[in-house]
């Protein structure tokens, strides 16, 4: 369309503001669009340049380039626009083939009212479950046993599910239990092969014979012969790591702690581990030696 | 001419220039019915209501109320052209 002059076309003049260019748009694209115009070719063709003339200045940018070169800047591809761009048929070409179109055919016979369209609510309910897609699979839950030692130090297991799958599941450090795990995508697959549901695995920690938990911090209680306890000495302590030796100081009495850091729980908030007490408990020797017991008794 | 293949929600978005939110909303208004409403596919007929929708909120700026009563009269006088025109 050489030598459209949208100035013209819109009824502005050439230093119109945006504003009332966008406004005189509007206003002929209201009274021109083809759709509120049915059976005006006319419409149409006045609406064709209506909407090439909104292309080359309805934006500033698009305005300066025309300002400066003219439509030929903008390659002389016509039939643009907000309307010629949307690339199908308008809906009033769609209505009045044989026959009528399927909506003015159900909206139209009955004057106005929308006789011909299902009325339920759950129609609509299904029709919109029908563009979430199918509903997904259900959710499966599962239990997972971990170790003391697996909860704070965290692991990976290998689970075998029902139905002979093996996934690797990665226990994070600091789980309790109760906690669930989701592993998305592993639940049940329905047979409309919509997506599956999650798989949820709830933790159980194990609890260790005399281990006590007191947040991230594990208790034990260790005897210590009374020879050891007066000299000092080591002791082989059960950590929920495995064995460590504990050095005893001298002179320790009942109900001393001692420390073994970072053998407790991992605290999720500090994102450390705590540590282990160990209490420990001085035992007699269940016969005093004749000379100890002399001595102790000249002692007290 | 043969069965012509509906489009899904996706499909029917990109082809209008419409976003997926826009066409659900068209649904629960009642403005748009897809072609297949069970297994939701979208003709052309869909596309261009959708598309003079879009248009009318957007470009002419019409407001959410008036859009079903636009919507009405111009089926209605699409029925009574097509009735017109098989009575002549």
């Amino acid at each position: 369309m050489a030598g459209l002059d949208p100035y013209q076309v819109l009824g502005v003049a050439p230093n119109a503001t945006q504003d009332e260019i966008r406004a005189a748009y509007r206003r002929l694209a209201k009274k021109f669009h083809p759709d509120l115009n049915p059976g005006k070719p006319e419409a149409e063709r006045r609406f064709k340049d209506i909407s090439r003339a909104y292309e080359l200045i309805g934006d500033p940018e698009n305005r300066a380039k025309f300002d400066r070169a003219g439509e030929a800047a903008f390659g002389g591809a016509e039939g643009g626009g907000p309307f010629g761009a949307h690339g199908g048929p308008f809906y009033t070409r769609t209505q009045e083939g044989p026959g009528g179109g399927r909506y003015s055919f159900s909206f139209g016979r009955g004057g106005g009212g929308p006789e011909g369209f299902p009325d339920e609510d759950a129609f609509i309910e299904s029709l919109l479950r029908g563009f979430r897609g199918p509903t997904r699979g259900e959710d499966v839950q599962y239990r997972l046993e971990v170790s003391l030692g697996e909860a704070a130090r965290g692991a990976e297991r290998e689970v075998s599910f029902p139905g002979g799958k093996h996934l690797r599941v990665r226990i994070p450090p600091g789980v309790r239990s109760g906690m669930k795990l989701r592993l998305p995508g592993q639940g049940l697959s329905p047979a409309s092969g919509a997506p599956p549901g999650d798989a949820l695995i709830e933790i159980r920690v194990l609890p260790m014979e005399g281990f006590r938990q007191e947040g991230a911090d594990l208790h034990t209680e260790l005897d210590i012969p009374l020879g050891e306890a007066v000299k000092g000495g080591e002791e082989r302590v059960r950590t929920i790591d495995g064995d460590v030796l504990l050095r005893i100081p001298q002179g320790v009495n009942t109900g001393r702690r001692l420390k073994i850091a970072g053998r407790g729980l991992f605290d999720s908030r500090r994102g450390v581990r705590g540590d282990q007490i160990v209490s420990l408990r001085v035992k007699l020797p269940e016969r005093l030696a004749p000379e100890l017991e002399e001595a102790i008794r000249k002692w007290a | 001419m043969g069965v012509k293949r509906l489009l899904v929600i996706s499909e029917a978005c990109e082809r209008a220039g419409v976003s997926r939110q826009f066409v659900l909303h068209c649904l629960r208004a009642r403005w748009i019915v897809p072609a297949d409403p069970i297994e939701a596919g979208f003709d052309e007929e869909d596309l261009a209501r959708l598309r003079l929708i879009h248009e009318l909120q957007r470009d002419l700026g019409v407001n959410e109320e008036a859009i079903p009563i636009i919507l009405g009269l111009l089926d209605q006088l699409h029925a009574l052209r097509v009735a017109l025109r098989k009575a002549a």
